[in-house]
């Protein structure tokens, strides 16, 4: 298939410029420049809520092999603002392909640099100094300097409000309510609570008050809250986390995932730092001080939990090989969090564990 | 728990064979240093004196002796150690490890095996054990579906169940032996009786048959906690049926979805559970069904709990050293507690990312085996491998087909098959099938859906070939529509030399090279890191590509770049891999920088640990240059080592120094080197010097000589003769001809191949042949070693027995090819290190050959004689010393100063055996056999041993043990002579008799025995009568037989049947079989002394020197 190609540029806010391909015209988008090192699972990657806003490096040198299937998604849409990649397939040509990489891509606008230097990107993004922003031009803006442009937010929030009968109704007497507090949950995310918890899950709109509000109202009636993951700097939630007091008030089973546990450090009165360069991987160790196991684990996230303000009663659970920082904790008896992505997607399947430990947690609270 | 300070024994893999090579010398290297460094005292045994494990530094106590029970047993009980370890040594240790075990040998003596866990292996090597112990843990969904059957009406109905087409596998044979696709009802009613019979009335396997799944290999590591890791995810692009080992692989697997690879994650750990498998590395096969009915089923093919041949392919593929985190596994640390040794400041539990794609190509040794069966299996074919490391798979590909030579501009544009042709030839597994698919996209723009059902290869690699291939087509055949930068888009997309795009484009190669020097296109080196750049490497090891980032660090040391061998094959392996890790680690020892490039991933020197630099790149000039150019800019460069390298890396610099002559190449000067190696030169050459040498001319212009005019100069010559083309390695398409019937036979086959010129020699007949190994200022020479061969001259001194140092050469003789060397060497004023060949015929010594570079004897002088070699003549090349200077440091001894004192019997005698991979290569028709088994001067043999004793027949005797890992039980011989040799085997014969051995026989050779009084039990001519070849096959085969002599000579075209029919025989059943009348005797003497079994001496404990300086021999007789 012949492409029409044309010229791409990714700038950095230092004024670095790296060139490559694209077939996007036109093109003059802004945002967080990242890597992803992980060698499988680009699909549920860029429909990770969490890289929202962000224009994602993708360290591994093939992408688009198996083009993009009906279930890995995420999310419905891809959530990144731009992709820069080394070599890029067009075909279909996996078993379960439904559509070729770029295609997708298109029909969602996303725009995509390829035969970009991307082990190039990395190693300067590596050693930036600060947060690296950049910029995606092509066409008429390639070599235009502008650095004000806007921000990209492909991801569409919910507008469907929770309803009160989610809590009201009960599936069966056993089961357990699940309320999953959402800030951009990742579909693996519902998949395992369905299978390791229970099928009885409300989704509550972590950004809603309306919806907060019903929560609270029916606190009761919840056996269990899980705090999703979502895109952004958690300290820029600190109204949603205080509307979430209550959890520290009234004790039920929680778990919180990647953004999901910097919300509950705040909550516990920790501090979030912010990492010299985001860990996107899905191979980085991680250390469980209980069973002294290594778990390889799926990473997103570019803030870290602060070991300095960590309360006693508080204890870290999980350690990151990788560089040593908080990845779990135990904020008391009921309230557990990790940084990791328990669900993979993509990712390994060993990290399913914590589900487990956590549906484990609400049979001992509910017992 | 291991305590510092505790014994252990180390077993090694023994010599190579196809299906296991130096890969285990590279396990087994990082495995004995890192429980050196642990504090162990290592004890280490293997047979193989190339491999660099044996080397004295990486153990405390190196035996090489024969990896057989009552040897270890020996040095078990010499040593007592308090630990084996056999995860190293492939399947041979772990056999070995088993039946000591077994035997309760290791109960007995208080061992404890690390390691391994016997139940574990038990389940793993029985596939009908593993499956079950898979299905109690709940995976039956990865099982093959197969059933097992004992009659016709249940394996029908189970072959209607599981679905046709079915496989029908025969109960307990090997190698896949035995089997047979089925398609209907009707023909598994004709099939299955066969089968049943086949498997001695035990059942028959009934397996869905997997056509053209994919397979997929992952290596894990796992610790005492069961904390487990995958390091590697290799995929297949031949599909399934064809043996990992023969299979073009990438790494990372490229065509899984997430959910795929985390399915075989998942599975791979569970796995491990089922079957108990404790703490090491292990590999796991998949296949994945990608099309048709249930597309995406997963079945689990296979499993080794050891370091395999994919565990090294998967270490260098990835960056993470295997072996050596396997070793720290071993003595119970956890993957947290070792240090990542490729990433810095993290821990060894982090999986490896790549950012690069890795090609693995294997080779053949198929123009060696003209005959064999060339078909590729489910049992492995190829003698070796290339990687190359590339920023897409396609340019990774293209790097890789240089490294293993092959130019596939060169056979694009040489390919001249019909479209017809070449579908069917797609259809078949053969060696060259990628070839085929680059052809059909080039030449017949074939779609690539049909492509993918002739071959099974995957649509993904088939898009990335197509699209490369359609460019080529383009550039060749529309020059005016090229685009401005296509040379640009050739280099940096197709990573092709400057040759070969001048070669497509049709256009000049200076006009290429200067449009590269004008846009400065020359490519930068990319660290593999196990990060993916996330973290810095600690690691030095690189590979090119053209991109801006370059991960090379300015230096302060001044460079020196040794040359690889690259790839494996007969003629040229792990004995170069050897001289160049020495080589590496004496410029470290000077203080200099060492840079190795090669792109073997099953040796050592590709370690990145061997190195200061590592450069993963084709042996070829342009690359080489590439390099040089790079690191011109990091710091001083002293030059590029050539010698060490084999006749690769000699031939590359040659090719590299005529197209630049400024390039610092040590040591050699393309003038003088082609003296050596041009066969009509170097004739005039040794002619001039008044050098006793062979007649010999050279047949020009080959390609346009009628035969005739060929036999006609033969004939001159006066038969017989020996034919070669120029520049051979390993004695390719070397032939003796003995009449003009031969002549005219081989000048058929010689006219397969462009060859431009052919070296005719007159063969001097029962001649002794000679090997030296010497070192060279310039001014002086150092012999190092004298290798006498025991088989007559004509058998290629690879394939021949040789004995360390010569004990049948008289001093005169001796002292005559010291002065023949020193004229040769010296009148070429070369530095540096030669191996010179000469014969002895009429008492009258003759120079065959000599080649300017390390030869395969090096290990062998090396640790017979105690002389660092390789470090002797780094210092002569690299800091300029002599002869002399290094005989005044006491670098080199003297001989006269060690060995006057010393008693005559305390000289170690070493004898190198060799060992065949005929096995692979025979026909599967007893009755029509084929005739690969015959030596001569066309190197057959694919690895070596070292019997090692104070005894010459001892050390035969070790040899004979270490090659075929059994002794002599039954004192049962097989004896077959041509009619030349019949009357002079009797004086043999009577000391076979003697001793009391039973002594089997054919027709003829039979009856010379009996009319000279010894009983013999013959048996018919085999050729005639059908009944004789099944009872010299269930003889052969009961076990009962020691060995089968088959001397080969001239013989009619019958007894060659007979002859050829033995031979295949013996190899089938893995029966010793001796070929010459030469060992035949060293055999029998041996064989029937009395005190010949093994006696454990380590090589720490023999401090001799054989070596000649300034022509004073030093040798035993001298003392007498």
């Amino acid at each position: 298939m012949e492409i029409k190609t044309e010229i791409g540029r990714l700038l950095l806010d230092d004024g670095t410029s790296f060139y490559g391909k694209s077939l996007s015209k036109n093109v003059n988008l802004r945002g967080e420049l990242v890597f992803c090192t992980a060698m499988t699972g680009y699909q549920a990657t860029f429909t990770d809520i969490s890289y929202m806003g962000q224009i994602l490096v993708m360290s591994s040198v093939e992408i688009g092999n198996v083009g993009i299937n009906n279930y890995e998604n995420q999310a419905d849409v891809p959530t990144i603002t731009g992709l820069v990649v080394k070599n890029i397939s067009n075909e279909a040509v996996h078993y379960q392909a439904q559509l070729p990489l770029l295609e997708w891509l298109n029909l969602f606008d996303i725009p995509v640099l390829y035969d970009m230097e991307t082990r190039s990107i990395i190693r300067k993004l590596v050693k930036y100094k600060k947060k690296p922003i950049a910029s995606i031009k092509t066409g008429i803006y390639l070599q235009s300097e502008t650095k004000n442009l806007q921000e990209r937010t492909t991801y569409r929030k919910r507008s469907n409000l929770l309803k009160e009968e989610s809590f009201n109704t009960k599936a069966s007497a056993n089961s357990v309510k699940v309320a999953l507090i959402d800030f951009g949950f990742k579909r693996g995310i519902l998949n395992n609570i369905r299978r390791y918890i229970s099928k009885d899950c409300a989704l509550v709109n972590g950004n809603s008050e309306h919806d907060i509000r019903i929560l609270i109202e029916h606190y009761d009636a919840v056996d269990a809250l899980i705090i999703s993951n979502g895109p952004g700097d958690p300290r820029s939630y600190q109204k949603c986390i205080e509307a979430l007091a209550i959890i520290k008030e009234n004790k039920k089973p929680v778990l919180g995932i990647c953004l999901g546990h910097q919300l509950l450090a705040m909550l516990y009165g920790c501090t979030i730092e912010e990492l010299e360069y985001g860990h996107r991987s899905i191979t980085h160790p991680v250390f469980e001080c209980n069973t002294k196991k290594i778990m390889i684990t799926s990473h997103n996230h570019g803030y870290v939990v602060s070991k300095k303000k960590l309360c006693k009663s508080s204890a870290i659970t999980h350690i990151s090989l990788f560089d040593k920082t908080i990845e779990g904790v135990r904020w008391d008896s009921k309230v557990m969090s990790v940084q990791f992505h328990p669900e993979g997607s993509p990712g390994t399947y060993e990290s399913h564990a914590i589900f487990r430990q956590f549906k484990n947690l609400i049979d001992s609270s509910c017992a | 728990m291991v305590n510092k300070s505790d014994r252990v024994v180390v077993l090694g893999s023994g010599p190579i064979v196809i299906g296991q090579g130096c890969e285990f010398d590279y396990s087994g290297t990082q495995a004995c240093r890192v429980l050196k460094e642990y504090g162990l005292y290592v004890v280490l045994i293997n047979s193989n004196p190339a491999s660099i494990m044996t080397d004295k530094s990486n153990a405390s106590k190196t035996y090489i002796a024969p990896l057989e029970i009552n040897a270890v047993v020996e040095i078990l009980k010499r040593e007592k150690p308090r630990f084996i370890i056999a995860t190293f040594g492939g399947q041979i240790a772990l056999n070995l490890a088993l039946q000591l075990y077994k035997k309760k040998i290791l109960e007995k003596m208080k061992i404890e095996l690390l390691g391994i866990d016997i139940e574990c292996i038990d389940i793993v090597e029985n596939r009908r054990l593993f499956n079950e112990t898979l299905r109690q843990h709940g995976l039956e969904e990865i099982l093959i579906r197969s059933r097992y059957t004992t009659s016709l009406e249940s394996s029908i109905e189970i072959a209607e169940e599981i679905g046709y087409p079915i496989l029908l596998r025969s109960s307990y044979t090997l190698g896949g032996k035995g089997s047979s696709m089925v398609n209907s009802r009707d023909e598994l009613k004709y099939k299955i009786q066969n089968s049943l019979i086949a498997s001695n009335e035990l059942d028959v396997s009934i397996e869905e048959y997997l056509h053209n799944w994919q397979e997929f290999e992952l290596e894990l590591l796992r610790d005492v906690e069961n904390n487990t890791i995958v390091i590697c995810t290799i995929e297949n692009i031949d599909p399934l049926g064809v043996h990992t080992g023969d299979s073009v692989t990438v790494a990372p697997a490229m065509t899984l979805t997430d959910t795929d690879y985390q399915r075989m994650r998942d599975y791979s750990l569970r796995i491990m559970d089922a079957v108990g498998l404790k703490s090491g590395g292990c590999n796991i096969q998949f296949a994945i069904k990608t099309s048709g009915k249930d597309r995406g089923r997963l079945v689990v093919i296979e499993m080794n709990p050891r370091l395999s041949r994919s565990s090294a392919l998967a270490s260098k593929a990835s960056g993470y050293p295997i072996a050596k985190i396997a070793t720290y596994l071993l003595l119970g640390l956890t993957l947290n507690k070792i240090a990542n040794p490729t990433a810095q400041n993290i821990t060894a539990a982090i999986e490896p990312t790549m950012d690069y794609v890795a090609v693995k190509l294997p080779s053949f040794p198929f123009r060696k085996f003209a005959e064999g069966n060339h078909l590729l299996t489910t049992s492995m074919k190829a003698t070796g491998e290339v990687m190359a490391l590339g920023r897409s798979f396609i340019s990774s590909l293209h790097k890789a087909f240089l490294s293993v030579d092959i130019d596939i501009i060169e056979k694009l544009l040489g390919e001249h098959r019909k479209k017809e042709e070449l579908m069917s030839s797609l259809s078949l597994f053969h060696s060259e099938v990628l070839l085929d698919v680059y052809s059909a996209f080039f030449w017949y723009n074939c779609n690539i859906d049909e492509v993918h059902i002739t071959t099974g290869i995957h649509k993904w690699f088939l898009h990335k070939i197509y699209s490369a291939c359609r460019y080529l087509a383009k550039i060749k055949e529309f020059p005016e529509n090229r685009d401005r930068d296509f040379i640009e888009v050739l280099k940096r997309k197709y990573n092709l030399t400057n040759e070969q795009i001048a070669n497509i484009a049709s256009i000049r190669l200076d006009q290429v090279v200067k449009y590269v020097e004008r846009k400065k296109l020359y490519p930068n080196y990319q660290a593999v890191d196990t990060t993916s750049g996330e973290l810095d490497s600690a690691s030095p090891y690189y590979y090119s590509s053209y991109e801006n980032n370059n991960d090379l660090i300015r230096r302060k040391k001044k460079l020196v770049l040794v040359l690889g061998f690259g790839f494996n094959r007969i003629g040229q392996g792990l004995e170069f891999d050897y001289s160049s890790v020495k080589a590496v680690a004496a410029i470290r020892k000077l203080g200099y920088c060492a840079g190795i490039i090669n792109n073997n991933p099953e040796t050592v020197s590709t370690d990145f640990d061997i190195s200061d630099r590592l450069f993963f790149e084709p042996i070829e000039p342009e690359h080489i240059r590439n390099i040089y150019l790079r690191e011109k800019e990091m710091g001083d460069i002293i030059g590029i080592l050539p010698h060490v390298g084999g006749q690769t890396a000699i031939n590359t610099s040659l090719n590299l120094l005529k197209m630049h002559d400024g390039m610092p190449i040590i040591g050699l000067d393309v003038g003088k080197i082609e003296l050596l190696q041009d066969r009509n030169e170097f004739f005039r050459f040794a002619r001039d010097l008044d050098i006793p040498i062979a007649e010999h001319f050279d047949l020009f212009d080959f390609n346009n000589r009628n035969d005739s005019y060929c036999l006609e100069s033969f004939e001159k010559l006066g038969y017989p003769v020996l034919v070669r083309p120029s520049y051979v390695i390993g004695g390719l398409d070397m032939k003796i001809l003995y009449s003009s019937e031969e002549a005219a036979k081989h000048l058929k086959f010689l006219r397969n191949y462009n060859i431009k010129s052919l070296s005719v020699d007159k063969f001097l007949e029962n001649a002794v042949e000679i090997d030296v190994d010497l070192l060279s200022d310039g001014e002086d020479i150092y012999i190092c070693g004298i290798l006498e061969l025991i088989q007559h001259a004509g058998v290629h001194s690879g394939d021949s027995i040789g004995i360390i140092p010569p004990v049948n050469i008289g001093t005169r003789q001796l002292q005559e090819i010291y002065d023949i060397s020193k004229k040769l060497v010296t009148s070429t004023k070369l530095k540096g290190i030669f191996n010179i060949q000469y014969i002895i015929y009429n008492n009258r010594v003759y120079v065959i050959e000599v080649n300017p570079r390390a030869s395969r004897t090096i290990p062998i002088v090396e640790k017979i004689t105690n002389i660092e070699v390789i470090e002797s003549y780094v210092e002569i090349l690299v800091e300029n010393k002599t002869i002399s200077q290094l005989i005044e440091e006491k670098k080199l001894p003297v001989g006269e100063e060690i060995m006057l004192d010393k008693p005559i019997d305390n000289i170690p005698i070493g004898v190198k055996g060799v060992v065949m991979s005929w096995d692979k290569f025979i026909s599967s028709k007893i009755e029509n056999p084929s005739t690969i088994t015959l030596i001569g001067p066309n190197m057959k043999s694919t690895g070596e041993v070292l019997g090692y004793s104070f005894d010459l027949h001892r050390s035969y005797y070790n040899a004979y043990v270490s090659i075929y890992g059994r002794p002599i039980k039954n004192k049962s011989i097989v004896i077959s002579v041509p009619d030349r040799y019949k009357r002079h085997i009797i004086p043999e014969i009577s000391i076979l008799c003697k001793s009391g051995f039973s002594i089997y026989s054919t027709q003829g050779t039979s009856t010379v025995i009996n009319c000279n009084g010894f009983p013999v039990k013959p048996i018919g001519k085999l050729s005639s009568i059908p009944l004789y070849i099944e009872t010299m096959a269930s003889l052969i085969q009961s076990g009962k037989i020691d060995a089968v002599v088959n001397i080969q000579g001239y013989e009619d075209d019958t007894s060659k049947q007979d002859s050829a029919i033995i031979s295949n025989l013996a190899v089938k059943y893995n029966v010793p079989y001796i070929t010459t009348k030469e060992e035949f005797e060293i055999f029998v003497v041996s064989v029937t002394s009395d005190n010949k079994e093994y006696k454990p001496i380590s090589l720490q404990e023999v401090k001799k020197h054989f070596c000649m300086s300034n022509g004073n021999i030093l040798q035993h007789r001298q003392d007498q």
